[in-house]
């Protein structure tokens, strides 16, 4: 069966943020909570100083942290290598918000769906709507691949939005199933980048856990 | 527009005329005010205390736009407008190598009861009783008098889809149904009609037209007895490129930073952080939360990231925190423009220490002769503070907002 694997050009990504926001209009997200971020760090010493980017979702990790610390067996990973949640199973214990090597479990707070986007504790019609799916109390990741295919899925909004930018999913190759232990710190990605200027660098993400210490946002 | 020569209106200087009316011969105090699509109280330079004067002096605002502002907050009457999805339009694409005309149409229905700007102007026009004059003035701007057939009729009010018909005809003669299926209407410019082909499409070296319109324009000053005739920057009119030295280098040494702002691709001019999600990740960056400086700097004037400042410019001030960044000139302070918006009733914005707009001159002597343009940059010095001043404690800043965020299993943090 084909994996599937996140691939980001980040010669390409200017940290924009559009799969951000993206993602949280698309899942109806409260304040505070993302299924995607932008990590970024600044490196170098002036005049001669850089930010790189690195957008990061959920990497549906093999072996999968939050799946191992998970009490009452509401993650799961699908024989096509998707690591999912059943709301009706999670008990919102948080575990898998501190196992996820990437942060990107997030923990829905209940004062988030009473406060609404503006804060008034009025929702909007759109927010009515798009909450219904989410789960105070539960703990979430980005929904990838819930819709069946020929419909719009949830997940496809990010390649939507930076088509011929910097996501794109693409089953893995054998190739690059094999090159699963590597993983790169930013700064290696930042050496990465110079090192391969013309055709961009493709930081495949992996299931190693380097994301969360250099994490900014 | 008359004293400007490649200039165009600058808004900045209406809170100089309103101050000082005999000085710029203002015979008569305007009292209303038609605001569409732009939030000045927000968006000019000089101290927002004075601007807020200019506006209650006004007996009637009105405000057309699409999102509410610091600016719809002074409206006696909002006219709610369509957003771009929602309405008509037919503009002409930046020259100099191309040309054409690009259409817009509406992708959703209109929500409520708003209408387009074509509308609500044209409305406006019929209850004051000049739609006539103001087709007729409409017939200049769009160029409508080139061909008679496409002019706006007395008496008659037109909507936007209609008024971006007959641009897209005034241009290449096709109804809007092959705009509809076209696009737009785009094609390379005719040599002729390049900048100056008369020289043989190269540039002046020595531009006359500068001298010209200088001694035009101070001849008519003089004959007119303009009070402002000898502060005018009449050096500013140069034929040749000549490097003049800013206004904003002759200020007093004690001010030893340049303070400038800036916005980001997410932030623009700091508007749309009226939207949530945007509020949401722009807060959480480093560099829209904070006074930024060079970490070399931030040691010489002894700060370092988090310290409560003070910074004053000739002008005004404005209170903030420290942050630092190796990105960030050794001789400058930079202010996002996400800590620039006016406390309000706006759902979900967030006032900071001030704006830095308040920081910049908003006087003739730092407006460019020839364009118009007001400076942009000040000089500014720190003054390092040991706790917020009274009305930021507490009150619902930005600051507080992220403060919040920073605490752990805390509210919006996650």
């Amino acid at each position: 069966m084909a994996r599937y694997g996140m691939v980001f050009d980040l010669k390409r990504c200017i940290g924009c943020n559009a799969c951000v926001i993206g993602c949280k209009q698309e899942n109806s997200l409260p304040d505070g909570v993302f299924f995607t971020r932008t990590l970024s760090e600044e490196y170098g010493v002036y005049p001669a100083v850089n930010r790189v980017y690195i957008p990061t979702l959920c990497n549906h990790c093999e072996d999968a942290p939050c799946e191992k610390v998970c009490p009452s067996g509401a993650t799961y990973t699908r024989p096509d290598g998707i690591v999912m949640v059943d709301p009706q199973k999670c008990i919102g214990c948080g575990s898998c918000a501190v196992a996820c090597p990437y942060d990107q479990r997030s923990e829905m707070k209940a004062e988030a769906f009473k406060d609404g986007l503006f804060g008034t504790g009025e929702l909007t019609d759109f927010e009515k709507a798009g909450l219904s799916p989410l789960h105070a109390g539960h703990g979430h990741q980005v929904r990838f691949l819930q819709r069946p295919r020929g419909c719009r899925s949830r997940s496809g909004l990010c390649r939507d939005l930076s088509d011929g930018c910097a996501h794109l999913w693409r089953p893995r190759r054998p190739e690059q199933q094999a090159e699963q232990a590597d993983t790169r710190t930013w700064r290696q990605v930042a050496a990465a980048r110079e090192k391969y200027p013309a055709q961009g660098v493709l930081h495949r993400l992996r299931t190693g856990a380097e994301g969360k210490q250099h994490g900014c946002k | 527009m008359d004293y400007f020569p490649v200039g165009v209106h600058p808004p900045h200087l209406n809170l100089e005329v309103f101050l000082n009316p005999e000085k710029f011969g203002v015979e008569f105090r305007p009292d209303t005010m038609i605001i569409c699509h732009s939030n000045p109280i927000w968006a000019m330079q000089g101290p927002r205390e004075k601007w807020f004067e200019f506006m209650k002096s006004m007996k009637f605002i009105a405000v057309s736009d699409l999102i509410p502002t610091e600016t719809t907050q002074w409206a006696d009457v909002i006219l709610p407008s369509h957003d771009v999805f929602e309405s008509w339009n037919m503009t002409m694409i930046e020259p100099p190598h191309t040309e054409g005309m690009c259409m817009r149409q509406p992708a959703v229905e209109p929500l409520y009861d708003t209408k387009s700007e074509e509308e609500i102007f044209s409305e406006l026009a019929e209850r004051i009783g000049v739609l006539d004059s103001y087709n007729e003035v409409m017939n200049f701007a769009l160029g409508f008098v080139q061909k008679p057939e496409l002019k706006l009729q007395p008496g008659i009010k037109y909507t936007d889809k209609e008024i971006a018909r007959r641009k897209g005809l005034l241009w290449n003669g096709k109804d809007l149904d092959w705009y509809v299926e076209h696009g737009h209407a785009v094609t390379e410019r005719r040599l002729d009609k390049w900048y100056r082909p008369w020289e043989g499409m190269r540039l002046h070296f020595y531009i006359e037209d500068m001298v010209k319109v200088r001694d035009d324009l101070k001849a008519k000053m003089e004959a007119a007895k303009v009070p402002f005739r000898h502060e005018w920057a009449w050096e500013d009119y140069q034929p040749l490129p000549t490097p003049r030295l800013d206004p904003v280098h002759e200020e007093a040494a004690e001010y030893d930073l340049y303070g400038m702002f800036y916005k980001d691709i997410q932030l623009n001019f700091g508007e749309s952080l009226s939207n949530p999600w945007i509020q949401d990740i722009v807060y959480r960056d480093p560099v829209h939360i904070a006074l930024m400086l060079n970490p070399k700097t931030a040691e010489k004037q002894g700060l370092k990231a988090l310290d409560i400042v003070q910074v004053n410019s000739p002008y005004g001030m404005i209170y903030g925190r420290i942050g630092v960044s190796e990105g960030w000139h050794p001789d400058t302070l930079g202010v996002s423009n996400s800590l620039s918006r006016a406390k309000g009733k706006i759902g979900g914005v967030k006032h900071a220490g001030g704006h830095f707009n308040d920081l910049l001159p908003y006087d003739l002597k730092n407006t460019d002769g020839v364009t118009g343009q007001p400076e942009t940059v000040c000089k500014v010095k720190i003054t390092k503070l040991p706790d917020w001043p009274e009305h930021l404690r507490n009150g619902g800043s930005v600051y507080d907002l992220i403060d919040e965020i920073a605490k752990p299993g805390k509210g919006r943090k996650h």
